[in-house]
């Protein structure tokens, strides 16, 4: 298989070269990156029961190299191709080895009129339609940390909140004088998955968005994002759709005093399975609104920013696109998946919630996937969360110029339909971040960056019976520091805690999302976790870093479970 | 100037859109109204109490005449429940039971039928309510003043015998007792026909035929759709016995000359194997019973329809593997009902 692999590989890479080659006045550049990480790790396990069956340590890693050919055979069109080699140490003549296509695309214009992209897409369209909430990474992380979130970002193609699909989009604008400025059109036709000609259809996902822009104050938008299957593909009739439609507007007042930038969106989902007698017909409507009123650009040395908002999210709108979650909670992390002697599944803690890279998935998911109430219980499918209403503010402000920035929000909100009761739970979010750049405040000419970052979650149910009852608190925090104590060296410390106290009831559902049972949730559990570094920069694209790290996972109520992991890492990384 | 225009247009637009056409969507918006998700955790996790206690509507019931008893009772959850009643004398088991918060009037009605054989007879009974997962249960004493009459056309109840316009062939084997009982065995009535005995030569221990004649008809009074008409039976299976067979045979008179002719007239069967204990009530439909020649399913002379109007002979067979030895079984309350199986 390896070989085959290998074949197609090396083909691949001679035919795009030669292709790129035999075009007279084609451009033709590589891109890419290199990686390589060594890592050593141990595992402490606070078990009275004595463990024979489980190793308790481990060495590994890996090196790859990401191949991109970028090649443009004509002014409107570029082609990318890119493959992975990717070496396991340890592998023998080759056996680690493996070859895989990483991306495929081709875009370009028609007409001058016509921007299309084949093949592998960056897609998002608005946080209710199409879009990759960020909700599980609530903290910004000091450096130390955020060496392993970028790579696992760039390993889950994470950026600016898209998705990686498959598929074709379209985008073409036309302009017009006043008052309608411009009218851009964006539509996409996404394969979500194949037939296997049995009980699995060919499913599509379709939609776009109409944009028209009036003035220079006023934008309207009409958004679709349709999944759906493709009648006659399997055996099976039964055909799933769920729709979601949407308006949105943003509109500036940027005259005044102080410039306020109202916006909103709402609209409708509709979810069914056609010819399946036990899926509900599910239809809501969901809408969010906000003002942000901000300082001028110009006035002041002191800029800030304050939103406020209402969102009322309906407790049956379902959006696969904008609900489906980065951690896929029901897998395993990749590191000490089982451990103690009866060799159980390692409850995740907050550090492989963090950087993992197996727990993330690429693409997106039409079956409502979990949550994990040490990471996100208030809004687990970000601000598209269901079954939520309320108000909420944002406020930022950057105390001389971006050197020292404070961010904060707050979320007060409540469930609209109740959960095995008619009282309504109360959810509360509020977070706050400061960022210290003191190298560049006090112009040392070396970097001295503090990150500081506090998030406090809680949801409470108050009732007469005591099984209804919900109290539970999540706090998360971070702080770290980054200082460049030599011409290119810098040395990164990084702490970081999520603590979970309460209890909730887990919604059991069935595979049609719906509410089946209910499972009490008691949680007492801290998991923290602490790294120090030290990275040497190869100009703006390379780092060599060594890295320590001591994840500790402990759970008051069974400490039969706790345990801690020691990790060293060496980590290079190179872009180019 | 342009900006000005722009920016005046922009107003009326954002007045436009704030105005009429949110207020028009949000108002167009429509949530289903549910006053939860999920199971109420009440049912899933309240304590157990009674909010209304278990009672019934009669303390005695007369059957004979169409009363019925209701029941009722309420809790404080969603209960699996079971209602049991039992006869002081019969042994008779009537079990109605059901998922609510609520036992309401109308939702466990006793018409007088049974469950678990015997039948009951006019005699006290004791209803009891029994809830999954709790222990406690709860008691009512219920009298049974006349018993209900089962509707549908009687073939034989044997009340007074064995019939002399039936025609009876039974095999001089040994230890024979195929005779009209009135013994601890009773389920409906007073009387039964046990059928039992020896025959090592033959399949056949005996067998009964009730002509329409016998009932002063030409034809059975059936109805003419082959769905609607039922067939019953009760049956006893006795324990530590060689395996009975019953053979019941429905012979029509497709050409309509007033007797069954086996060349040009369609015979239906249906095959019963007793390999139970205690009385069961059988019930088949009139359209799938087949014709059987040896037991195996096989074509029919007649106009090959099920016509249960056309009915003009039922035949009764009891049969037994002659190599196995004696065998034995009892049968009462043989009955044709119309669009639906018998109750008892």
């Amino acid at each position: 298989m390896n070989t085959i692999k290998h074949i197609a590989a090396t083909l691949f890479s001679i035919g795009i070269v030669g292709l790129a080659w035999g075009q007279a006045g084609s451009k033709f550049r590589v891109t890419g990156g290199a990686r390589s990480i060594v890592s050593n790790n141990k595992i402490e396990v606070f078990d009275t029961v004595p463990d024979n069956t489980t190793a308790k340590a481990n060495n590994g890693g890996y090196a790859l190299v990401d191949l991109g050919f970028n090649i443009t055979p004509n002014k409107n069109t570029e082609i990318l191709g890119m493959f992975r080699i990717n070496n396991q140490y340890g592998g023998f003549y080759g056996a680690g080895v493996s070859f895989d296509i990483r991306q495929l695309w081709i875009k370009g214009i028609i007409a001058d009129v016509v921007r299309y992209q084949l093949g592998d897409i960056n897609i998002k369209q608005t946080p209710f339609t199409l879009y990759n909430h960020n909700e599980d990474q609530l903290i910004s992380m000091p450096k130390v940390f955020d060496l392993q979130r970028q790579i696992v970002n760039y390993e889950s193609f994470y950026k600016d909140n898209t998705w990686r699909q498959q598929g074709l989009s379209l985008d073409w604008g036309l302009e017009f004088n006043s008052p309608l400025n411009e009218l851009n059109f964006n539509g996409y036709l996404l394969r979500m998955n194949a037939t296997n000609f049995a009980q699995t259809s060919e499913r599509l996902m379709g939609g776009g968005t109409v944009e028209g822009k009036i003035g220079n104050n006023l934008a309207i938008a009409y958004n679709l994002a349709s999944i759906f299957d493709v009648a006659g593909t399997a055996v099976s009739n039964q055909l799933y759709h769920n729709t979601v439609q949407s308006g949105s507007f943003k509109y500036s007042l940027n005259k005044l005093r102080y410039p306020i930038l109202f916006e909103g969106e709402m609209g409708t989902s509709a979810f069914g399975i056609e010819n399946d007698t036990l899926s509900p017909e599910l239809n809501d409507y969901f809408m969010n609104f906000n003002a942000l009123i901000k300082s001028k650009n110009n006035e002041s040395k002191f800029k800030w920013s304050v939103k406020l908002g209402y969102v009322n999210v309906g407790p049956d709108f379902r959006s696969p696109g904008a609900q489906s979650k980065r951690i896929d909670y029901s897998t395993q992390p990749g590191l000490f998946n089982r451990y103690k002697q009866a060799q159980v599944d390692r409850p995740l803690n907050w550090g492989d919630a963090q950087w993992q890279i197996p727990l993330y998935r690429i693409g997106i998911s039409t079956k409502l996937m979990d949550f994990n109430y040490m990471v996100n219980p208030v809004m687990p499918y970000g601000i598209a969360t269901f079954n939520r209403q309320g108000m909420y503010i944002e406020g930022t402000l950057n105390l001389g110029s971006q050197h020292n920035t404070l961010k904060a929000s707050h979320y007060e909100l409540s469930e609209i339909r109740g959960q095995g009761t008619e009282e309504l739970r109360n959810f509360r979010l509020s977070k706050i971040e400061l960022n210290n750049q003191l190298g560049d405040y006090f112009h040392w000419g070396k970097d001295l960056n503090l990150t500081h970052s506090l998030c406090y979650q809680s949801s409470k149910r108050n009732s007469d019976l005591d099984f209804e009852r919900v109290d539970y608190q999540l706090l998360q925090g971070s702080t770290g520091v980054e200082w460049e104590f030599s011409n290119n060296l810098e040395w990164m410390l990084g702490y970081t805690l999520s603590y979970g106290n309460g209890f909730e009831t887990r919604a059991e559902r069935n595979v049609y999302a719906e509410i089946i049972d209910f499972k009490p949730v008691n949680i007492n559990q801290r998991h923290q976790v602490i790294s120090s570094g030290i990275r040497c920069n190869f100009g703006e694209n390379a780092y060599l870093a060594v890295v320590y790290q001591a994840q500790q996972y402990k759970d008051f109520l069974r400490t039969y479970d706790n345990y801690r992991i020691n990790q060293w890492q060496i980590i290079y990384n190179l872009t180019f | 100037m342009k900006n000005t225009i722009a920016f005046n247009m922009k107003n009326h637009n954002f007045l436009f859109i704030s105005l009429f056409i949110l207020p028009l969507i949000v108002g167009s918006c429509k949530r289903e109204e549910k006053p939860m998700d999920g199971p109420s955790l009440q049912d899933l996790n309240g304590q157990f109490s009674m909010m209304e206690p278990f009672r019934c509507n009669k303390t005695a019931v007369d059957f004979s005449k169409g009363e019925t008893a209701e029941f009722t009772a309420a809790f404080s959850k969603l209960c699996n429940w079971t209602i049991r009643i039992k006869g002081n004398f019969s042994g008779a088991e009537k079990l109605i039971s059901g998922k609510s918060r609520i036992i309401q009037a109308g939702q466990a009605i006793w018409n007088g039928t049974t469950t678990n054989f015997p039948m009951f007879r006019t005699e006290p009974c004791l209803a009891t309510l029994k809830i999954e997962g709790v222990t406690d249960s709860f008691n009512l004493a219920i009298g049974v003043n006349g018993l209900r009459k089962p509707e549908g056309f009687m073939i034989a109840d044997f009340e007074t015998g064995i019939s002399s316009k039936w025609s009876t062939f039974i095999q001089s084997g040994a230890n024979m007792d195929f005779r009209v009982k009135t013994d601890a065995f009773v389920v409906e009535g007073n009387s039964y026909l046990n059928m039992a005995g020896t025959v090592n030569w033959d399949w056949l221990i005996g067998m009964i035929d009730f002509p329409a004649a016998a009932f002063g008809q030409s034809h059975f009074p059936l109805t003419t759709v082959p769905e609607d008409a039922y067939f019953n039976c009760l049956v006893y299976g006795v324990s530590n016995v060689n395996e009975s067979r019953i053979l019941f045979q429905f012979r029509e008179d497709d050409n309509n000359n007033g007797k069954f002719d086996a060349s040009a007239d369609d015979q239906y069967d249906y095959e019963l194997r007793v390999n139970w204990e205690g009385w069961k009530l059988i019930s088949i439909k009139y359209s799938e019973l087949v014709h059987l020649v040896n037991g195996s399913p096989a074509s029919n002379n007649g106009n090959n329809r099920h016509n249960p109007n056309s009915l003009v002979l039922a035949s009764m067979l009891h049969l037994a593997n002659p190599s196995m030895g004696g065998t034995a079984t009892k049968v009462d309350c043989l009955m044709f009902t119309d669009k639906k199986p018998l109750e008892l």
